[in-house]
């Protein structure tokens, strides 16, 4: 890879160091992440996708969302230079993330202090102020996330769950771009609970950085996704989830469809600390490839560091099955449908939640509904 | 006017990548209004006959005909023939999560209408009828919600082919062994099924290993197939004494 480099003149802002989780005594930003560019993880984590337009685009202008749900008793938005909290940060896992946060001028910043009963709904209109989302002790939302099509976007979500707090998350990608980030970390306290319904198509090139740690004994966290990849359209997905501490449970299950000539990149990694005893963690991706030239890489990835787990993982790339076409076939259904409402049965199994009907409908060709059923 | 006509027809599967003969020159001739019984043991090749005359891929015909109505089915597609007013109850129906039961017999229903240049049914019409069907055949109508044959016991999943078999209303239905693994309280609701499905403008192949479902479902003939053909052709009765000798006097 030919030399990266990021914006000049790459300060830490104050509030960045201050509070338990800031990165103080880091030193010079710009080295930090510098290095972290220039190293091996970095180079793994892009792999099949070139990070140059995304870092040449980190200063685009940013916008500010549509919000709702931010009326509510126990819910407070501001838009700030100088956030109330840090989040945790981890430069050298994403470089580009915490550059991003170095370089806005304005930051969303959201704080949830008791269980809501209306959900919180973001909806990006072009690519999005860095937002930092909190959830004190005990409190409660569900988050919904909306997007509109544009040519470069970024999003980039940090999500802080302190202790018992519970967040059910999920995201609806459907529209086009031509280079599309969205990075998400979530940092778990203990028995907090996190999930995430993540829907999307692939689109010129889009990227989903997904980054989980469950920081505190008893976390559960849960990411369901299904994804449509079109022929001449992209998604690349790096997922970590980390166990750093006891009796932690994650599951992630996520079913593609690739149709011919489209192109699917699913990196997922479980990461089990020596701390993280009792832990139980499962992941499974199953591809479903259409046509003759799909390209699918699918690689998951455990990393265990303690004896006392359970882990599981797998990954599967097929077809339809012979039979399930001849069952509906055999009913008078022709090929094609019979293909797109087998298809859109695959990524069903991964649907639900808040998001899932309005997911359904856009991930499936079929115009079949159930509402009087 | 012949319902459908099957002449000398022969038929290879690949075994091992080496055509293996299967059916070896099989005569039927199933006219309107009637009921013919296929019997037979196990590997005889019941169910290559059920498959190929559905047109399910992986057979291949060597030699011989199958027409339905006069029209030769073997350039056809399977849902061709379905559209023509073939049925075929699997023997051993799939298990398809994510996709709802009535998602399924409404497509079905719809790519029917399509091909035959009718109107598509309403929607609240299908779950109606849906419905009572499935009351009739003692499924319970949450059933329509649920993933096609998710999770189905034995009984379900045959009980749910009949169901498809009265919502479509073919012309002609072949039930590949409907009987087995029922109970006689499900054999007598899956009979009580096809018995409203006979009418004289329709037929009925229906293939079975036991004598049993033929006391509830009267065939007007009993055919015999061994080894890749009919071996012997009768009425009722010839069912009875298969029962009492088996099948080896036969071949
Ligand atoms: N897909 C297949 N591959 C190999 N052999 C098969 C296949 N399908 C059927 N056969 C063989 O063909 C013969 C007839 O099978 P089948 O039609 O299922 O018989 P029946 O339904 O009467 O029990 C059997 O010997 C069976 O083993
Ligand atoms: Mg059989």
């Amino acid at each position: 890879m030919a030399d990266l480099v990021l914006p000049q003149g790459l300060s830490l802002p104050s509030w960045m160091q201050a509070g338990d989780q800031g990165l103080q005594g880091i030193g010079q930003i710009d080295s930090v992440l510098q290095a972290a560019l220039d190293s091996p993880q970095f180079r793994e984590r892009w792999k099949y996708t070139r990070p140059r337009p995304l870092l040449e685009h980190l200063e685009d202008p940013q916008q500010l969302p549509v919000f709702e749900g931010v009326d509510q008793e126990g819910i407070t938005l501001t838009t700030t230079a100088a956030p109330s909290f840090c989040p945790r940060l981890e430069p050298q896992h994403a470089p580009e993330a915490t550059a991003k946060l170095c370089l806005a001028n304005t930051l969303i910043v959201i704080e949830v202090v008791k269980p809501l009963t209306e959900p919180l709904r973001i909806q990006h209109t072009a690519s999005s102020q860095p937002v930092l989302l909190r959830l004190h002790p005990g409190a409660e939302v569900a988050l919904e996330e909306t997007y509109a099509p544009g040519e470069f976007l970024q999003q980039a979500v940090w999500i802080e769950l302190e202790d018992g707090a519970r967040l059910s998350h999920a995201r609806n990608t459907f529209e086009a771009a031509d280079w599309h980030w969205q990075y998400l970390y979530v940092h778990q306290a203990k028995h907090s609970a996190y999930s995430l319904h993540n829907y999307t198509t692939g689109t010129q090139l889009r990227r989903q950085d997904i980054h989980l740690v469950l920081d505190g004994e008893g976390c559960e966290a849960k990411l369901l996704g299904a994804a449509r990849i079109d022929s001449k359209t992209t998604l690349d997905q790096h997922i970590n989830v980390e166990h750093r501490q006891a009796m932690g449970n994650s599951e992630q299950k996520f079913h593609h469809v690739v149709a011919d000539g489209g192109k699917s990149t699913f990196n997922s990694r479980i990461h089990i600390h020596p701390n993280a005893r009792g832990s139980a963690a499962i992941l499974s991706n199953k591809n479903l490839g259409l046509g003759q030239s799909a390209t699918i890489n699918t690689k998951p990835e455990l990393e265990i560091y303690n004896d006392d787990v359970q882990c599981a993982h797998g990954a599967t790339i097929g077809r339809l099955s012979d039979d399930e076409m001849f069952y509906f076939t055999s009913r008078g259904i022709a090929s094609p449908e019979a293909t797109a409402l087998l298809s859109r049965g695959f990524l069903n199994q991964c649907i639900q939640g808040a998001l899932a009907e309005a997911a359904s409908n856009a991930l499936t060709h079929v115009g079949i509904t159930l509402d009087h059923a | 006017m012949t319902l459908l006509q099957v002449e000398g027809l022969k038929v290879d599967i690949n075994a091992d990548d080496a055509p293996m003969p299967i059916l070896k020159g099989l005569d039927l001739e199933v006219k309107p209004g009637e009921v013919h019984a296929i019997m037979g043991p196990n590997g005889s090749g019941k169910s290559t006959l059920a498959n190929v005359l559905a047109g399910r891929p992986g057979y291949r015909v060597t030699q011989g005909s199958i027409r339905l109505d006069g029209d030769s089915l073997l350039d056809l597609a399977p849902e061709e023939r379905a559209q023509r007013g073939l049925f075929l109850a699997f023997q051993y129906p799939v298990e398809i999560p994510g996709v709802s039961n009535m998602e399924f017999l409404k497509a079905s229903l719809d790519s029917l209408a399509k091909a035959r240049g009718e109107q598509q049914p309403a929607a609240a019409a299908v779950i109606g009828e849906a419905r009572e069907l499935a009351n009739s055949l003692d499924l319970d109508p949450s059933f329509l919600k649920r993933g096609v044959n998710e999770g189905f016991s034995g009984g379900e999943k045959k009980r749910n082919e009949i169901m498809q078999l009265l919502l479509l209303k073919p012309k002609l239905a072949v039930l590949d062994e409907t009987d087995s693994g029922l109970d006689i309280d499900a054999l007598q609701t899956v009979s009580e099924g096809v018995n409203r499905f006979r009418r004289e403008d329709r037929g009925v192949v229906l293939i079975t290993h036991y004598q049993r479902l033929l006391e509830h479902i009267v065939p007007d003939y009993v055919h015999v197939l061994a080894e890749g053909r009919i071996i012997q052709s009768g009425d009722k009765d010839l069912a009875l004494e298969l029962e009492a000798k088996g099948y080896a006097w036969l071949t």
